[in-house]
């Protein structure tokens, strides 16, 4: 669906981009995550066809998103700063988007009303509270019926019933009608609920970008107790990211499968064998944290 | 399917109805305010009349006559207003059409639309030029209906003559000033330098012309500040060549544009903006919403512009604070330092920061260039002092001056003069004057008169050069050096024909001797100088004896300094006329201005015979007045004058007449 490729882009010479590279499938949830100041807003401007990068290239469907119209037809955007004109409602907007969306469906909007009961659809969007245009964003976006939602920071303002509905709209869209949703926030915690792909940007590169079941199938965090003090010195090629003790009990975070490492680790005769399951916030701090320190800005 | 969508079916259009309906709807109060205007300056303000007119009692016939010369005229007067008021509604309309540049939220919006930039960009620049263009149409059209109800027969086709006349010159204006403003719009992201920009640029030529005139002036002799600027300086002036364009005066009962193909190239040049406008928004940055120059290449452009704009101005300015306008090392310090003020305050807006001062490198740049120029200006490497025209590429010279006693209208203010024998004295005057630049500065010297001259040529291509001397030193013992200042003065000042044409003998047969008057008379009775005014016959044949006189070389002798020789041989008691000349339509504005007033004065002499027997036959001298001498107290006011002046300032100057 979204195929970035080298992408570089300054700003009066400070570099935004550095040859970032990213794919993301169709039909997938994308979450892009990073630093204050890794990219992540510039990137999703490229993706939506506001900017045009310095070199590298920006293909959706297999073709330049860049001034391409049939391509950014179907494409949606809540961007993190709102922007709405003067004195409109959601109604206003709505008529202003039917004429630029060819797909746009209005019976959509009126079925969708439902949805988003406290967005008063004839008040003007700028006096409404922050969460209330983020929901009344949500509304005009899902009626564009995109093949590609891009959200920076999308449920920001967001009381937590509301969140929880946004999201289910969200995947609600992805399973009926395949849409592609490519999503920034700085909550890892939400994003691991809804996203099935993560790529963490750093410094305008990509440093990592897998699928959720992969990171999660690569790193294990195991307790162990021994009944002799102290840890066996383990295999070399054990890449133990992480050691911590609480009385007898080793809690080690170490990459690779699960069940070869718990395998591995049974050879040594533990009285206590536990892998447990990382969240996407311990996996991004542990996999990492120690090569890149903003990693941790991150999720801390 | 709704229509709009239907539109949005085709990807290369280059027109979104939406877009233009969304910008028609937003900004309503432009175009309502603006077709506002007009409603009421042209159709209602015509119906007004006609039914106040109606009212008053005149008759059908005469009343219509009337209204039918006011839906004639009301058009055709308000052209020049109509330029001015659709020069600055159409930045208004480009800020606001256009405003969504300015924003880094709102550029992001409307540019992660479906719709492509020509589509953006036309759709709001159509939008933005109906807001002017739909309200003058819509007033044309109330105002036909209303002259086809109060206008009928012949006059009728004058009365819409002029209203398409309007139409076209309000039409093409609002072309070019809003593709004007929409090209400057396309090269900042700050909504408040789309303004500045919009009018600097209007009058970048005008302006740039009097700065540099202005830094020239201050460093080189005889160029003026003030010349007047040439019809390049005036065509590249927007708002100064249309106004001129436009004046309609009347010609054989029909009004006419003075200059209709300017309007027409003026319309040209705003679709050839609007393209060019379409070209830099294809390529401008979304990113730079916020910069006050949002295209990198016209980032230096405006650096130097600022830098180069400040320093002839501020520094000009500064050094005459100063009293250090005419010293050149003083004078180009103070360029330089405004000059450097202006490249960090330029840097400081593109920045949008205070720590400027890592741009110091291209300052001294602009430094060294400033100061190579002012150094080419102070040693006329141009040849700007040096030049005198020859006399045979002479076409005329208009002459203003203070060259010689008495002070009346022999000093002539303005002089055309076209015969080739006077050019040559006029042009040796100048040559003598540029030749002796060094005794320029020998005006403190206590037998010097400074006199003053003001030259305009035109050349045969129809360029104007214009010298300005205003400390000439003559000298009463260089008279007869041939070469000198003082020479070329004598000559000139004995050419009675010249003289004639200083004081204008033979130049007001057509124009209407309005009154005459006499002063500083002297009544005996009480003592006291007064003035006398003339009877109309008096004066006309006053008039006619002046002119005697001055054939017979009694009045109008002309003294190169204050000597005993010229107050003993002149009164102080001037005679003036007042005259009045009637302008051609082509020359005027409007009916009142033809009429132009101006006055001629000659003072007398003992000698003038034919003149003190007119007066004596008058009845107005005799025992009461008499024509006041200059008593030893004028010599001695003269003696002290200068003696002061030499105290005070080492100055001699003339007395002014």
């Amino acid at each position: 669906m979204i195929k970035v490729s080298n992408v570089t882009k300054s700003f009066d010479g400070f570099k935004a981009l550095d040859g970032l590279s990213m794919t993301v499938e169709k039909g997938s949830i994308y979450g892009l995550v990073g630093p204050n100041g890794a990219g992540k807003s510039t990137i999703l401007r490229h993706i939506m066809g506001i900017y045009r990068p310095d070199s590298g290239s920006i293909l959706v469907n297999g073709q330049p998103v860049y001034e391409n119209p049939k391509i950014k037809a179907g494409i949606a955007a809540i961007p993190d700063e709102l922007y709405y004109f003067t004195s409109a409602s959601t109604r206003d907007m709505m008529r202003f988007y039917r004429g630029l969306y060819p797909k746009f469906d209005g019976k959509r909007y009126e079925a969708l009303k439902e949805a988003f009961p406290e967005v008063d659809e004839k008040q003007p969007i700028r006096r409404l509270s922050k969460g209330m245009q983020k929901q009344s964003a949500f509304w005009l976006a899902l009626c564009c019926e995109p093949d590609l939602l891009v959200l920076d920071e999308p449920v920001d303002g967001l009381d937590p019933v509301m969140r929880r509905q946004v999201w289910s709209l969200l995947m609600n869209e992805v399973a009926q009608r395949g849409t592609t949703v490519l999503v920034s926030s700085h909550n890892l915690r939400e994003l691991e609920d809804v996203c099935d792909h993560v790529g963490i940007l750093s410094h305008g590169k990509v440093l990592l970008e897998r699928s959720l079941t992969d990171l999660q199938d690569n790193v294990v965090k195991l307790q162990v107790a021994f009944n002799e003090p102290g840890l066996p010195k383990l295999p070399e090629d054990m890449k133990v990211l992480h050691t911590s003790q609480i009385g007898r009990v080793y809690t080690l975070i170490v990459r690779g499968s699960p069940a070869e490492i718990k395998t591995r680790m049974a050879a040594y005769a533990p009285i206590l064998l536990e892998a447990l399951p990382l969240s996407l916030e311990e996996i991004f701090i542990y996999e990492l944290g120690g090569e890149d320190y903003e990693v941790r800005d991150i999720v801390l | 399917m709704n229509w709009e969508v239907r539109t949005m079916r085709s990807v290369t259009s280059y027109f979104n109805s939406t877009l233009y309906r969304k910008a028609m709807s937003r900004y309503w109060p432009l175009w309502v305010f603006f077709g506002g205007i007009w409603l009421f300056a042209i159709p209602l303000n015509l119906l007004n009349l006609g039914m106040n007119y109606g009212r008053s009692g005149y008759g059908v016939t005469e009343s219509g006559s009337w209204i039918a010369e006011q839906a004639r005229s009301i058009p055709m007067d308000s052209l020049g207003v109509g330029v001015v008021l659709t020069m600055l509604y159409a930045v208004l309309c480009a800020m606001a059409v256009f405003g969504y540049l300015y924003n880094s939220r709102s550029a992001c919006m409307m540019h992660a639309l479906p719709p492509r930039r020509e589509a953006l960009f036309l759709s709001h620049y159509l939008a933005g030029l109906s807001f002017l263009v739909l309200p003058l149409v819509s007033v044309a059209l109330i105002t036909l209906a209303v002259d086809l109800v109060l206008v009928h027969g012949a006059m009728l086709g004058l009365a819409l003559r002029s209203l398409a006349l309007w139409l076209g010159v309000q039409c093409g204006a609002a072309l070019f000033f809003f593709s004007f403003a929409a090209f400057c719009a396309m090269f900042t992201g700050h909504i408040l330098a789309l303004p500045a920009f919009y009018g600097i640029l209007n009058g970048l030529v005008v302006g740039m012309y009097e700065l540099v005139s202005l830094l020239l002036a201050c460093f080189t002799y005889g160029f003026s500040g003030t010349t007047v600027p040439g019809r390049w300086v005036e065509l590249c002036t927007p708002v100064y060549a249309l106004c001129s364009a436009v004046a309609a005066p009347e010609m054989n009962g029909v009004r006419h544009l003075r200059q209709p193909m300017v309007v027409v190239g003026y319309a040209v040049v705003g679709v050839v903006l609007a393209a060019l406008a379409l070209m830099v928004y294809r390529s401008r940055r979304i990113e730079s919403a916020g910069d006050v120059v949002s295209v990198p290449l016209v980032r230096p452009v405006f650096r130097w512009g600022v830098a180069l704009c400040t320093g002839m101005s501020f520094g000009t300015f500064l050094a005459a604070f100063f009293g250090w306008y005419d010293q050149a090392v003083p004078l180009t310090l103070c360029v330089l330092l405004c000059a450097a003020i202006g490249w960090f305050i330029a840097e400081m807006l593109l920045r949008k920061s205070f720590h400027v001062l890592s741009a110091w490198k291209g300052c001294v740049v602009l430094c060294a260039v400033l100061a190579m120029l002012c150094a080419a200006f102070f040693l006329d490497l141009f040849g700007i002092e040096t030049r005198v025209p020859q006399a045979d590429q002479v076409q005329s010279v208009r002459l203003s001056a203070n060259l010689s006693a008495p002070y009346d209208s022999g000093n002539p203010a303005g002089i055309e003069i076209t015969d080739p024998d006077q050019i040559r004295e006029i042009v040796a005057l100048h040559q003598a004057v540029v030749n002796d630049r060094a005794r320029s500065q020998q005006t403190h010297s206590a037998d010097a008169f400074v006199s003053y001259l003001e030259l305009v040529y035109t050349l045969p291509d129809g360029d104007r050069l214009v010298r300005m001397y205003y400390s000439l030193p003559l000298f009463q013992d260089e008279a007869d050096q041939e070469g000198s200042i003082t020479y070329a003065v004598s000559q000139i000042i004995q050419d009675r024909n010249l003289m004639k044409l200083f004081y204008g003998l033979d130049d007001h047969d057509n124009d209407t001797l309005e009154e005459a008057d006499l002063s500083e008379v002297r009544n005996t009775k009480t003592d006291s100088l007064e003035n006398l005014i003339l009877d109309e016959d008096t004066g006309a044949k006053l008039w006619q004896a002046v002119r005697q006189d001055y054939q017979e070389g009694t009045i109008g002798v002309r003294y190169l300094i204050e000597d005993d020789d010229r107050m003993n041989n002149t009164y102080r008691t001037d005679l003036r006329f007042t005259f009045t000349r009637i302008l051609p339509q082509d020359e005027a504005y409007g009916d009142e201005s033809r009429y132009q007033s101006y006055d001629i004065t000659v003072t007398l002499t003992p000698q003038a015979t034919h003149t003190a027997q007119v007066l004596e036959q008058s009845g107005l001298l005799g025992d009461v007045y008499v024509l006041q001498p200059h008593t030893q107290e004028d010599f001695m006011e003269t003696a002290d004058w200068e003696d002061d002046d030499l105290q005070t300032e080492a100055v001699t100057t003339a007395p002014l007449g």
